[in-house]
């Protein structure tokens, strides 16, 4: 079982891109599981055609916690089991105890068996607490995708996850697979999240164009896959599903110095004019 | 003053950490360069919001919610205990129980948050009690979380004729138990006594201490004070509404220890001009008499307090005469919080015996004179180990100097074989005139009387290895 944990800068596309690389691997016949993390709950809308779940916290507060795992876990496109932890209401409580909770209980509920092939964390934007960095913790997600574009503000939110990875890298056993560049259609975008890339020492391991399929999809509830599968963004998610199935460059990230990252991004910016 | 209070060691020069001989210390402290103050190892730091409980408990008329998960209420058992001492010193035949409920934080309410708890708590109090003020009392899992707890004592302030009055004192907050104390104050100041019209009472004067400050000493203090012409407003121990609300009609106000109340001090003098006296705690003579003068200063009764003096020293030259014969050279180590140990260190002067160490849990711009003080008054240095306890170092310490007497909190000295003895005691009258014969004579006696405590370190030492007697016992101080 590969467990997987997917970061990146709030409102990036984290939730979207993981939803569609996931149907992806579903498509190639893969069993997987994944774990919402964000206090929205909003992380599996897709593969589940709509926001039907009850989070697990939320179950916790109405029904407790003698609970059948079937009553927060649901099944929706390509088989894929789908979870979301929650949260409690905006600005009380503590999220981030809420998702050491979740995942504690998914647990205790066999959530984790055997034909799992693989398991996804989308987790919240940044990495704000202890709570946050659960899933790469205690041995659970031994994996990390950054999601990013060339925009200043998600390549500086990328370094600042790489310091807490590079924090468990060297406790546990975690380590960067690469970044997923989720295209903004900025100058150099590709070059500039490559050379990123390899000054953490990782890779861009796809290239995620821009495409507005991606929002005719997710209005209608789906993933792109589910939604139209012979369009080229299809195959784009099947080439980064194929990229992150056949991975095997897992590296400690070395984050930068701010004033470094601000040279690359004059670098590659500058150079696009 | 602000709702959440700024932490002790906020104040300028202010340590927590540190050790040394006096004059060091002293030297070190006035050039600005307190070296070796902090401290890399810890055994144990106490938690404020005891302080702030242990402070409000004996109001007679207020109900508590702590809101916190079950074991932070644990310390109740304590102070509560000390409550029921003062009733029964006080008269009283029937002896209750503070009326606090807890709020049992759990998992879910971390995640969820509390409110809706701590909603039912102050309900709860309020139907069973009908008291006239509730206190809120924070903790570290309320703060962790960030609970909007002056948000929900707004709220329910709406449906409920008793005042809600939330303290916080968050555990963790502060390294100064003190802060504590301040938490409370700044609470009453905020909640209860903002925006008064006082009409001034010539007699009245506040007297501030806390629930360990016992009934009998209430009754010493008042018969000093009646010297003066003046009537104590003991606030907040065995105190209620009524006596808080009479705060700001008091002529002066004065504390029983040189921690407590002061910033509330200064704030009543800066919002209702009530001047005060800030001296240190009245335990023996010289604190006393310092402490009486201090008081007589602010009423203009000087001459009073003169003659008042005069007589006392007279009425109990004899007695201290015999302790003197009996006491006289004996070696005392003290540990206590910075108000006791002071005024500790200054009591035992009176029975003429010598200092050889003091442990204090901080040392501030108020300290650092009290020792110069010491250092004067008895010609020489001594040890001073600035620590919350930390009994590895007090243990070593105590094989070191090998004190006649160990006075404070003495679990760990007794194993050493050591006469221990404290000079907290609210079944008894410690401050004062009359104080420090009961005093003296209750270090004589353990002295005289140490069977249990040798049989103590030949049967149960303590559990320290040979070789870290053998080490600095400052060797964690960086």
């Amino acid at each position: 079982m590969r467990q997987i944990a997917i970061y990146g800068k709030g409102g990036i596309g984290k939730s979207t891109t993981t939803q569609n690389l996931t149907a992806g691997l579903a498509e190639k016949g893969k069993n997987l599981m994944i774990v919402g993390c964000d206090p929205k709950a909003d992380s599996t809308r897709l593969i589940l055609g709509g926001l039907a779940q009850k989070s697990v916290l939320d179950t916790l507060r109405l029904e407790g916690d003698e609970i059948e795992l079937d009553y927060i876990m649901k099944t929706g496109f390509g088989g894929i089991r789908c979870v979301e932890s929650g949260g409690p209401e905006p600005g009380v409580g503590c999220a981030g105890r809420g998702i050491i909770t979740s995942i504690n209980m998914l647990e205790q509920l066999g959530a984790y068996t055997e034909d799992l092939d693989y398991v996804f964390y989308d987790v919240l934007g940044d990495v704000v607490c202890g709570g946050f960095s659960m899933p790469i913790r205690e041995g659970k997600a031994k994996e990390i995708y950054i999601v990013a574009s060339g925009e200043m503000m998600a390549l500086y939110a990328a370094n600042n996850i790489s310091k807490g990875i590079s924090k468990y890298a060297n406790s546990g056993g975690t380590r960067l697979g690469g970044i997923i560049c989720n295209s903004r259609n900025v100058d150099g975008e590709a070059e500039l999240v490559s050379a990123f890339a390899k000054e953490l020492g990782t890779q861009m391991i796809h290239f995620v164009p821009r495409n507005n399929i991606v929002q005719r999809a997710e209005i209608n509830k789906k993933t792109v896959i589910e939604y139209d599968a012979s369009c080229p963004q299809a195959d784009e998610y099947r080439q980064l599903a194929d990229k992150i199935d056949g991975n095997d460059m897992f590296v400690i990230p070395k984050p930068m110095s701010s004033e470094r990252l601000e040279e690359i991004l004059m670098e590659y910016g500058i150079a696009a004019f | 003053m602000p709702v959440i209070t700024k932490n002790r060691e906020l104040r300028p020069h202010t340590y927590t950490g540190g050790a040394g001989n006096s004059s060091e210390m002293e030297n070190k402290f006035k050039e600005g360069c307190m070296k070796n103050s902090e401290r890399t190892f810890e055994q144990a730091l106490q938690c404020q919001q005891q302080n702030s409980l242990s402070c409000l408990i004996s109001m007679e008329d207020a109900a508590f919610v702590i809101h916190s998960p079950l074991g932070c209420a644990g310390c109740v058992a304590t102070v509560n205990e000390s409550y029921k001492v003062g009733q029964h010193y006080a008269g009283k035949e029937v002896l209750k129980n503070a009326h606090y409920v807890v709020t049992n934080l759990d998992q879910k309410d971390v995640i969820l948050g509390g409110e809706k708890k701590l909603r039912k708590g102050i309900t709860d109090v309020y139907n069973r009690y009908h008291p006239k003020m509730i206190f809120i009392f924070t903790s570290c899992a309320s703060g962790i979380i960030g609970e909007d707890i002056d948000a929900v004592a707004e709220t329910m302030q709406a449906e409920i004729d008793a005042i809600i009055v939330p303290v916080h004192c968050e555990g963790f907050r502060s390294r100064i138990m003190s802060t504590g104390f301040d938490a409370v104050f700044n609470a009453l100041s905020e909640y209860v006594l903002k925006d008064e019209h006082p009409v001034t009472d010539q007699h009245l004067i506040n007297v501030f201490a806390s629930t360990y400050i016992g009934v009998p000493d209430q009754r010493e203090i008042a018969r000093i004070l009646a010297a003066l012409d003046l009537v104590p407003n003991f606030i907040p121990f065995y105190s209620n509404y009524e006596k808080i609300k009479k705060i700001p009609t008091a002529i002066a106000s004065v504390s029983l220890c040189h921690v407590f109340a002061d910033n509330f001090m200064q704030w009543l003098n800066d919002q209702y001009g009530i001047p005060f006296s800030v001296t240190g705690m009245p335990l023996g003579t010289k604190n006393t008499d310092d402490w009486l003068r201090g008081v007589a200063l602010l009423v203009g009764k000087e001459k009073e307090a003169e003659e008042f003096i005069e007589s006392e020293h007279q009425r109990i030259s004899e007695d201290l005469g015999v302790l003197k014969e009996k006491l006289g050279g004996k070696r005392a180590f003290i540990c206590a919080g910075s108000g006791r140990s002071m005024a500790t260190a200054r009591l035992i002067e009176d029975f003429e015996m010598k200092l050889v160490g003091i442990q204090t849990p901080h040392y501030d711009e108020v300290v650092a004179p009290k020792i110069g003080r010491l250092i004067e008054e008895y010609g020489e240095d001594f040890v001073v180990d600035i620590a919350s306890l930390q009994p590895f170092e007090q243990a070593n310490l105590i094989r070191r100097l090998k004190p006649d007497v160990f006075i404070g909190l003495a679990n760990w000295a007794s194993r050493q074989g050591v006469a221990t003895t404290h000079v907290l005691d609210s079944k008894h009258i410690t401050l004062g005139y009359t104080g420090l014969v009961y005093l003296g004579n209750k270090i004589n006696d353990a002295i005289s009387n140490n069977g249990l405590n040798q049989k103590l370190a030949k049967h149960r030492p303590l559990h320290y290895k040979e070789s870290w007697y053998e080490q600095n016992p400052f060797q964690y101080l960086v």
